[in-house]
């Protein structure tokens, strides 16, 4: 009798461990996946946080309205090879002058099946990043080429 | 995901709590009348290495019985792990354990399947080494693995909006192939239930991983390290029914 109720016991725990295997947790991931761009001050030797505005060329649609940000997320076409932004920084005193410039990345988009309960996401895999126009003078470093779900990943630093 | 293997880890220990009372009375053990530690002190180092025994203490082989049925629940995932390892002294147990994956896996209008294996490699220090241990080879042993794993991918139908560029569509993952190591720390409680036959339960945790090439996506499911949820680490649990050979003693 005893004997029986111990195997029920266990057979009863190891079902119930079974069907908790099957719970699915709600999803932990932001799906969305950015470029983040910091800025760093050559002269003095740390991260700077420039006063900026950013909007797609061709597009008056703006993503940062002349705030001061110490990084920029920027979403990058999913369809495209490659995906340029116009970036306005404003000068810290009356002494130096406002400059613009485009920012222009060449990426190759990764669709990815993160997880039943997260969905799909876009990753990208970073090949050139560079400047045209104003401030090509600029240098531009390429930290990480994998764009993905990680929201605090700098991929590129631009040297101010 | 941490909370849920929290409740199950509660769960499968009250079950090695139970089958350990229960293998107590089912195997006959001479216990000792005087103290161990007292008794081992009074000893000389030739008389400790008559009663530790050779070094040769049994060979396990084992198979996990958790993973394999718990793939009709977890939406499609079957996941299989053998191991085997030696007991030597009864205080160490090096361990080779390797294991494989199959997953297809539906979900809307998308079609995933993905299928690996893994290796682990590594060794364990039993903590429970007494004269009454010893003679039913229970133990609790803590260990560490270098694991190797390689995992195989593909979609269909995964579909992804944009909003910010206005851009929609619907795209296929062509089949691709990584390979990742990690470390992983693991306990283990075994108890002999009869002659022979033990019942084990390991927890693990999983952490260090990285990748031998430049990753360009990853699997859902890494076999033999589990799903990706952010963490920097990951949890494993495994209950596992193990073959003792037999060893002169």
């Amino acid at each position: 009798m005893l004997r029986t109720l111990r195997i029920g016991c266990l057979a009863g725990v190891f079902l119930t461990a079974l069907l908790l295997a099957a719970c699915r947790p709600d999803c932990s991931l932001s799906l969305q996946t950015k470029l983040n761009v910091s800025f760093w001050n050559d002269s003095l030797g740390r991260e700077s946080r420039p006063v900026v505005r950013v909007h797609r060329v061709g597009n008056d649609s703006i993503l940062y309205d002349s705030i001061g940000v110490s990084m920029l997320s920027l979403p990058l076409h999913d369809q495209q090879s490659s995906t340029d932004f116009e970036i306005q920084v404003f000068a810290s005193d009356t002494t130096r002058s406002d400059t613009t410039f485009v920012l222009h990345v060449e990426h190759t988009p990764l669709p990815q099946y993160i997880s039943p309960e997260c969905g799909c996401s876009m990753f990208h895999e970073l090949h050139k990043v560079s400047f045209a126009g104003e401030g090509t003078e600029k240098s531009v470093s390429v930290l990480s080429n994998q764009v993905t779900t990680d929201a605090h990943e700098v991929h590129v630093q631009v040297h101010l | 995901m941490r909370s849920m293997y929290k409740y199950i880890f509660s769960l499968l220990a009250a079950v090695c709590v139970c089958t350990g009372l229960w293998a107590d009375e089912t195997i006959a053990v001479n216990t000792p009348a005087a103290d161990d530690e007292t008794e081992m002190s009074n000893m000389t180092r030739d008389d400790r290495r008559a009663l530790r025994g050779p070094a040769y203490q049994g060979f396990y082989l084992s198979a996990d019985l958790f993973n394999p049925l718990a793939g009709f629940w977890n939406g499609g995932r079957h996941e299989f792990e053998f191991s085997a390892d030696l007991g030597l002294w009864h205080r160490l147990f090096p361990v080779v354990e390797t294991g494989f994956m199959l997953q297809n896996e539906r979900s809307g209008q998308v079609s995933y399947g993905s299928r690996g294996f893994f290796l682990r490699v590594g060794a364990g220090y039993n903590l429970l080494n007494n004269q009454w241990s010893r003679q039913a080879d229970h133990a609790i042993i803590l260990g560490a693995r270098y694991c190797f794993s390689r995992t195989s991918y593909q979609a269909s139908g995964v579909t992804i909006e944009n909003p910010y560029w206005g851009e929609s569509g619907s795209y296929d993952i062509s089949p691709t192939s990584v390979n990742q190591g990690w470390v992983e720390f693991c306990a283990t409680v075994r108890t002999q239930i009869c002659k022979g036959f033990f019942l084990g339960l390991t927890g693990r945790v999983k952490a260090f991983k990285h990748s031998y090439e430049n990753l360009s996506g990853m699997p859902t499911y890494t076999a033999g390290y589990g799903g990706e949820d952010g963490d920097s680490f990951n949890f494993g649990l495994s209950f596992t029914a193990c073959y003792q050979f037999p060893y002169k003693r």
